[in-house]
């Protein structure tokens, strides 16, 4: 494998890995907002 | 017009349906080695059976029904259409052998619902089924949410040029390569890659609440088959709540989340463009509809004081919520508890949440976030017509990968789905109440079953009415396949019986 294919190669994995981190991210967040919505609930009722 | 159909025709459909129907056989190898692993003699042996007798069918029926010619859009409908039942079918035969089902009905009512990934089932004593078998309802669900022709495309198709068209008739319309080949390759990577991810994390979960190492493995993998492909499967009868793990809960959440959402996305957030995930109006219409029905949920649990604190509130709720919305059917609590203590509010917010469903081009079924985006977005564009100047000239824009113009063409396919789907839910939910369910519970379990999902209010069970078994396994094939490819099969048997006809009128 070349230089060029490596670097190549390199740079396909690093954003898969950006990918699934930025999905995972974005599943946690919206898990997040719900735990928030249900305190609220329970705060304000 | 519609066209006659000729002996050629039934050739490609053979061809076709053969070659996945050997795919299945081959996937059927994967259970037979997991009961030899377990040292299940009975069970490696059914599933020894079972692989037998589809790879002969497929044979057979590839052999002779052997073509060179490529299918054309029809035919890949009905091959799309006809292989699932095919599947259906054959993949029933080791759960029959299994003992475990009333009757081979159940066992293809066990076996749709795997594939179409809506998780009902009427297994009986599943808590003491063989690990072969697990396996195997499991990965029906995980190829299930891929697609089965995705997978015989992947290993023994190739890139015919009627391929594609045959995956369109599967639901996955995206044509994220020139080569579909390499659509069904990419859509393997992306579930296998999470699969290593979703086995290891749910695995060492289930290790720390005291699962045998072996077996946390295991059930790292099932649990995740079933959650990425929003299936609803779980390897004991009590579901999610056997293992009493909110982290085993959370872990869960995010693959179902991550499961939910289109393949095309998948790949734009994969290959670099991150900023899809915000912008995409599956997404933005998904988060929406997911708040705004969690909201419901707490509402009509708060009212009825079921949930002690926001903790429980949030992890009962939400899970289900979530799991309902995003059509997996994992479950927290008992099925009974929908009726008892959520109450009709809370059961309507899920039933609304299962009939949007998930992402277009996913592994979850429902009338997806795309279609209810574009349908609001067309809404709001007439909207902004009648309020503009006469000779203003007013379009709609929605993002989906790219900057999309709004036609009323898009919005009027858009809304023909949306109907359908409204149509199965309520045929399936009449039927229910026909046979003396209440309205609240027969919508809920129609919805269920026409959205792909599986959560269940306590009607699906082994003793319900026939009729309502084979109305639930019509629902889940439909819903599936998004009507298209099923109603050009149906129009294809017709077709072929007024061909035959006209033949012996001539003669």
């Amino acid at each position: 494998m070349d230089e060029r294919s490596r670097t190549k190669r390199m740079t396909s994995l690093r954003r898969g890995l950006l990918g699934m981190l930025t999905e995972v991210a974005f599943a946690g967040g919206l898990i997040g907002v719900a735990f928030l919505i249900s305190w609220l609930f329970f705060a304000g009722r | 017009m519609i066209r006659r159909v000729w002996r050629e025709d039934f050739r490609i459909i053979g061809y076709y349906t053969g070659l996945v129907t050997i795919g299945v056989g081959l996937l059927m190898l994967i259970p037979m080695v997991t009961s030899l692993v377990f040292r299940e003699w009975a069970s490696a042996l059914d599933f020894a059976i079972s692989v037998a007798l589809t790879l002969l069918v497929g044979y057979v029926l590839a052999l002779i029904s052997r073509t060179k010619n490529v299918p054309g859009l029809t035919h890949a409908m009905v091959i799309a259409a006809g292989s699932w039942l095919v599947a259906m079918v054959l993949s029933g035969v080791p759960y029959v052998l299994s003992g475990h089902v009333k009757s081979f009905l159940d066992a293809c009512f066990d076996t749709m619902s795997g594939y179409t990934t809506t998780g009902m089932f009427l297994l009986q004593d599943l808590d003491h089924i063989s690990q072969g078998l697990n396996m195997w309802r499991h990965l029906l669900t995980y190829v299930g949410g891929q697609g089965i022709v995705v997978l015989a495309l992947t290993f023994l198709i190739g890139s015919t040029g009627g391929a594609f068209k045959i995956m369109v008739g599967e639901g996955k319309e995206e044509k994220l390569e020139p080569n579909v080949r390499h659509i069904a390759v990419l859509i393997w990577r992306i579930s296998l890659i999470y699969l290593g991810v979703g086995t290891v994390v749910l695995g060492l979960i289930a290790m720390a609440n005291g699962i045998k190492p072996y077996l946390a493995f295991f059930h790292g993998a099932y649990i995740f088959m079933s959650a990425w492909s929003t299936g609803g499967f779980a390897p004991y009868s009590q579901n999610m709540l056997y293992y009493h793990s909110s982290a085993m809960e959370i872990a869960s959440m995010v693959f179902f989340i991550l499961g939910s959402f289109n393949f095309a996305l998948h790949y734009a957030v994969w290959t670099g463009n991150r900023r899809e995930i915000l912008r995409n109006v599956e997404i933005v219409s998904f988060t929406i509809t997911v708040l705004t029905t969690f909201s419901l949920v707490c509402l009509a649990l708060m009212q009825r004081g079921v949930y002690p604190n926001a903790v429980e509130l949030f992890r009962r709720g939400f899970f289900q919520l979530i799991s309902g919305h995003t059509t997996t059917g994992q479950s927290n609590i008992y099925a009974r508890t929908f009726v008892r203590e959520w109450g009709p509010l809370g059961m309507l917010a899920t039933t609304i949440a299962m009939a949007i469903g998930a992402s277009a081009a996913s592994t979850g079924g429902g009338f997806k976030g795309l279609r209810m985006g574009i349908i609001v977005k067309g809404i709001a564009t007439d909207i902004r017509k009648l309020l503009s100047p006469e000779r203003a000239v007013v379009t709609g824009h929605y993002h989906h990968l790219h900057d999309n113009t709004l036609t009323d063409s898009v919005v009027k396919g858009a809304a023909v789905i949306v109907v359908l789907y409204v149509l199965i839910y309520v045929v399936g939910a009449v039927v229910g109440m026909v046979y003396g369910y209440p309205m609240v519970d027969a919508f809920f379990e129609s919805v269920s079953a026409g959205s792909n999902t599986g959560l269940s209010c306590g009607v699906t069970q082994a003793s319900m009415p026939t009729l309502l078994k084979i109305v639930y396994m019509l629902e889940m094939w439909m819903g599936r396949l998004e009507f298209l490819s099923v109603f050009t099969l149906f129009g294809f048997i017709a077709t072929s019986f007024r061909s035959m006809r006209v033949r012996k009128a001539a003669v």
